[in-house]
């Protein structure tokens, strides 16, 4: 079953290999570079800031984290757990396949668990590499300011993104039966769950509110709502605590201060996640990603099941 | 006419889906993705499984033993998803460098030029096309397309096009005209080899 697996799979598995040795080498050899910067600019004091003075390495460091890592578990969804049953429903070779020494739901379990086992893999890999090199940056700037924005950048969510991946791509394929369907409709649905995840994780948990005086400009917002926290929403009030617009006539002229509490406005609140919250909302993401894994997992193995009771 | 509806029958779930995309990317908030991702989704979801599709399912005989040959039916086939896929693709650069002027010039413009899009679509399809002819195989088809696809339009972008391009300076926005035709010129140039490239392929499986 080992070699079957791998007869079928190795054009999927090795190519994918490859690409996930590629994004981890680049996220590793960054990391040591960005740190290299980071000590040359502590002793030297680079005139134009760390960050410029990391250049083109910084872009190609956001493109590899915001390009390369998400196509992982797309890949895996598209290509290894979309075909899995739907070709073999198409192609009619589950008569074949499953006619022989094993039965089909144990057909199943066994190539998805050797499937599993080689996606924690790579997974694991390429997250505790992005891990690594968002920690680099984040001591190349010398605050946790962006710390939500790596929330996902470490190996257990990486690895249960993919997971998911595999599950979406096994499930659709089980439900849908064709190939090229499938594949199309996993990467849709791959693409819009991860998309919301990343869009309302934040709202997940009751945002706190923090009031600061009001003020022209945004100086003083990090002493209200302290570092490392996700803001939300940002407005304004006046002194009875109704949510007023910033009046647009202190833009002009001469930044005053004051010129907000004389236009009514006394307070500036940030609706925010705080820093210490940043762990509970891990495991909130691995929760979520880790029950839609095991569902849909569910799913498929009680399609195949009822499909070949069928017949 | 026939083949004209056979092609429709076989495409339909594809080209509906490539209809949605078109459509949903003119919501709120998803500003560009269908610029982006047209191109792509046509090479590996249009494309790439056109030939070993027929393969695979054996159909090829059938579909090659009746009065067309093999590099017509290949014709027959690739044009009317390529004069569909170009449509949508002009729509969507069109529509797209309207509302992206609407907004402002921060906006990255430079892959809404019209002629562009449909340049990257054209690419797009024959490469698919012509590793669905080379391969024979869908699932590795679609793979190799995707991944070549995705490393020739970010090389291109990257080696071609100047790093800053100017959109706000009129007086420079004729270089920027230049560097939008070198860009299609490649990819149409790279779409005809490829394209003839999957037909002699096509063609010499007449003969095994």
């Amino acid at each position: 079953m080992i070699w079957l697996t791998w007869r079928q799979h190795r054009l999927a598995i090795i190519a994918t290999t490859v690409g996930v040795a590629a994004l981890v080498l680049v996220l590793l050899v960054s990391s040591g570079r960005i740190d290299e910067v980071t000590a040359a600019c502590s002793q030297h004091d680079c005139w134009m800031g760390t960050a410029l003075a990391l250049g083109h390495l910084l872009e190609l460091v956001n493109t590899a984290l915001n390009m390369g890592l998400p196509a992982l578990g797309a890949i895996v969804a598209v290509f290894w757990g979309a075909p899995l049953l739907s070709r073999e429903y198409e192609s009619r070779t589950q008569v074949f396949s499953w006619s022989q020494d094993y039965t089909p739901v144990r057909w199943l379990v066994t190539k998805v668990a050797l499937l599993a086992a080689v996606v924690v893999v790579l997974a694991a890999l390429s997250g505790f590499a992005a891990q690594q090199v968002f920690g680099a940056l984040q001591r190349s700037t010398g605050d946790p300011v962006e710390a939500y924005q790596g929330i996902d950048l470490q190996p257990g969510i990486q690895v249960a993104y993919a997971l998911f991946g595999l599950a979406l791509g096994v499930a659709v394929g089980a439900v849908v039966r064709r190939l090229v369907p499938a594949m199309a409709i996993t990467l849709v649905l791959f693409g819009l769950v991860r998309f919301t995840t990343f869009l309302s994780y934040a709202h997940w948990l009751p945002s706190l509110r923090a009031l600061g005086p009001a003020t022209v400009g945004d100086g003083n917002a990090m002493s209200v709502y302290g570092e490392g926290s996700a803001v939300l929403t940002k407005g304004y009030l006046d002194a009875a605590g109704n949510q007023v617009e910033f009046p647009m006539d202190c833009y002009r002229g001469q930044i005053d201060d004051t010129c907000p509490l004389r236009h009514g406005v006394a307070h500036v609140f940030y609706d925010y996640q705080p820093f210490d919250r940043l762990p509970i909302f891990q495991l909130l993401l691995l929760g979520v990603y880790l029950v839609l894994t095991v569902g849909l997992f569910a799913l498929a193995w009680y399609r195949l099941r009822r499909s070949v009771q069928v017949g | 006419m026939n083949l004209l509806w056979l092609t429709w029958r076989q495409h339909r779930m594809a080209l509906i889906a490539g209809g949605l995309l078109v459509v949903l990317s003119q919501l709120k908030g998803w500003m560009l993705t269908g610029e982006l991702v047209l191109a792509g989704f046509v090479a590996v979801f249009w494309g790439a499984p056109l030939v070993a599709r027929e393969f695979e399912q054996r159909t090829h005989v059938f579909a090659w033993s009746q009065d067309v040959s093999p590099g017509r039916w290949l014709f027959l086939r690739t044009a009317p998803l390529l004069v569909v896929a170009a449509v949508l693709a002009g729509v969507l650069g069109i529509v797209g460098s309207a509302r992206s002027e609407a907004r402002g010039p921060s906006m990255p413009l430079f892959e809404l030029w019209p002629p562009l899009q449909v340049a990257y679509v054209l690419f797009g399809l024959a490469l698919g096309v012509m590793f669905s002819a080379l391969t024979r195989r869908t699932v590795p088809s679609m793979g190799l397309t995707l991944a070549v696809f995705a490393l020739v339009r970010t090389g291109v972008a990257l080696l071609v096009r100047p790093h800053s391009i100017p959109f706000v300076d009129y007086r420079l926005a004729a270089s920027a005209l230049a560097f939008h035709v070198i860009e299609s010129a490649i990819f149409v140039v790279l779409a005809a080899g490829l394209f003839v490239l999957a037909w002699r392929l096509v063609r010499r499986q007449e003969t095994l």
